[in-house]
């Protein structure tokens, strides 16, 4: 074998090993199992008090099931000094993460003085499997959630005081029954391949309630030369029968490039007046080279059954 | 052995990637402590932040040295340049009108410091006499990458600074008001966001 491959291997049972002990000595700390920068690959349960400090990384083919009632707090490392925290939990393989309406589970900063951006995300990333969230409580991130190129289910969820509640990105996901407030984005979306259902959700107090953000990357391309006035999202991305209101500078904003219009009806927008829904929206109107939100017909009245149930 | 090592490989892999390319977090913009230079900084700020989501993080510096040197470091993203000052750092004279100085420091910035020059804010009406010089948005090639849509955002503040309302704005941020505010409230006055 070549001297730099024995090196090689030796350093990496060298880190395997300090990995390890450092994880079996942050037994008995009072925040609970504390994990700094770790991978792994087989089954793992969390309950009671979790701490992550450094990236947690859940393997292809592992599943992190995450109990009922367990607090996950991220200590604040900037190692890149961004002013981002770079704590996260990154899926590669599978989360279930199910909370109940009693015991939720938490996500949340670890600082004594906890702020937005004290940790980087809980991200699943390219997961081949069905990722699960219910009743879990995001805050104090960068992303609350980010999902990349996976599949995901998210519910009864709450998502506040993060730089962003929710970001996906090429996904499979449906997002039902969530509180996105006090966020300064609470939903961000890319490459719009969907499928996505975004349905009976309270979108509010955010500074942006929803936005789109363009990529230069999209695979599918599904606009056919020459389209025009029919909505780009009909099949793939589902925003309906959600509380939309009451947020800072836009309810909705199509961002930039994405001059194909979009179909957002049967929500509630905070008022029945049409006119007054529109200057919370930013599209076509606001910039020629957008497409235009089709935001009618829209909730008379606030969806009583929107929100954590 | 061998599992081992493809092992550890994909540790390392996976623990020193700061950020992948889509879920990038944060874009550094550098600019010098004058009046325009903060409010050009703040524009691009807000008008990016506001219309892709994206943190923006301004840094500002007491010369250009300090801030070119910033820009090689790759610790500063983007900056509001001037041609004069450009043509100036490269050793270059100066040519005919605006655009031949333009066109020289824009190949010029890209072929000696990967950096490109996106169209002009325009020339400032605060100095009718100094039309030979216009100031730029200059971005780091390689943050493309993972901003591809930021020229075509940034390009959208091209002549902003012959606006009839510039001087004003300037003269604002030149009184003590915040730059920010004076960016995102003419911003947004103009429905570009």
């Amino acid at each position: 074998m070549p001297k730099f491959f024995r090196l090689f291997s030796l350093w990496a049972t060298i880190y395997f090993l300090l990995s390890s002990v450092f994880i079996i000595s942050a037994y008995g700390d009072e925040e609970g199992i504390l994990y700094t920068d770790t991978i792994i690959h087989e089954d793992m349960t969390w309950s009671g008090n979790i701490a992550i400090r450094g990236i947690f990384v859940v393997g292809r083919g592992a599943t992190l099931t995450i109990k009922p009632g367990t607090i996950i707090r991220f200590h604040k490392i900037d190692t890149n000094n961004d002013h981002i925290g770079d704590s996260e939990i990154r899926v590669l393989g599978r989360l279930l993460a199910g909370g109940t309406k009693e015991k939720p589970i938490t996500f949340q900063s670890a600082e004594k003085n906890p702020k937005p951006k004290d940790w980087s995300y809980v991200l699943i990333f390219s997961s081949a499997e069905k990722n699960f969230l219910k009743y879990c409580y995001f805050r104090d991130a960068f992303s609350g959630l980010q999902v990349q190129f996976s599949t995901a289910t998210v519910s009864d969820s709450v998502f506040t005081h993060n730089n962003e509640g929710i970001r996906f990105g090429r996904a499979k996901i449906t997002m039902s029954h969530n509180l996105v407030k006090n966020n300064n984005l609470g939903v961000r979306f890319t490459r719009m391949e969907g499928p996505v259902e975004i349905t009976n959700n309270i979108i509010t107090q955010n500074r942006v309630g929803v936005i789109l953000v363009p990529s230069n990357q999209n695979i599918v391309d599904f606009f056919e030369p020459g389209r025009t006035g029919k909505p780009w999202n009909e099949g793939h991305l589902l925003i309906e029968s959600n509380n939309i209101f009451e947020n800072i500078d836009y309810n909705l904003n199509l961002g930039t490039k994405q001059k194909w219009d979009l179909a957002i009806k049967g929500n509630w927008w905070g008022t029945g007046q049409s006119n007054l829904i529109q200057e919370q929206i930013f599209d076509k109107l606001r910039d020629i080279e957008l497409g235009k939100a089709i935001y009618k017909p829209f909730l008379e009245k606030p969806l009583a059954t929107a929100g954590p149930r | 052995m061998k599992k081992i090592i493809v092992l550890t490989l994909a540790i390392v892999l996976l623990l020193s990637a700061n950020s992948f390319a889509c879920v990038g977090r944060t874009l550094i913009i550098g600019s010098l402590n004058s009046s325009n230079d903060k409010l050009l900084t703040q524009l691009m700020a807000v008008i990016v932040t506001e219309r892709t989501g994206t943190t923006v993080e301004v840094k500002y510096y007491d010369n250009h040295a300090q801030l070119f040197e910033a820009i090689k470091k790759k610790e500063v993203n983007i900056l509001p340049e001037n041609t004069g000052r450009a043509l100036k750092l490269m050793g270059m004279k100066a040519g005919e009108d605006a655009d031949s100085v333009y066109s020289v420091v824009k190949k010029g910035y890209k072929d000696m410091f990967q950096l490109i020059m996106l169209k002009p804010f325009g020339a400032s009406v605060v100095n009718p006499d100094d039309k030979l010089f216009v100031d730029v948005p200059t971005v780091d090639s390689s943050v493309l990458v993972n901003f591809p849509v930021l020229p075509r955002v940034l390009n959208k503040l091209a002549g902003i600074a012959a606006d009839k309302k510039y001087p004003k704005l300037l003269a604002s941020v030149e009184a003590g008001d915040e730059a920010s505010k004076v960016a995102k409230d003419f911003l947004k006055k103009k429905r570009m966001i």
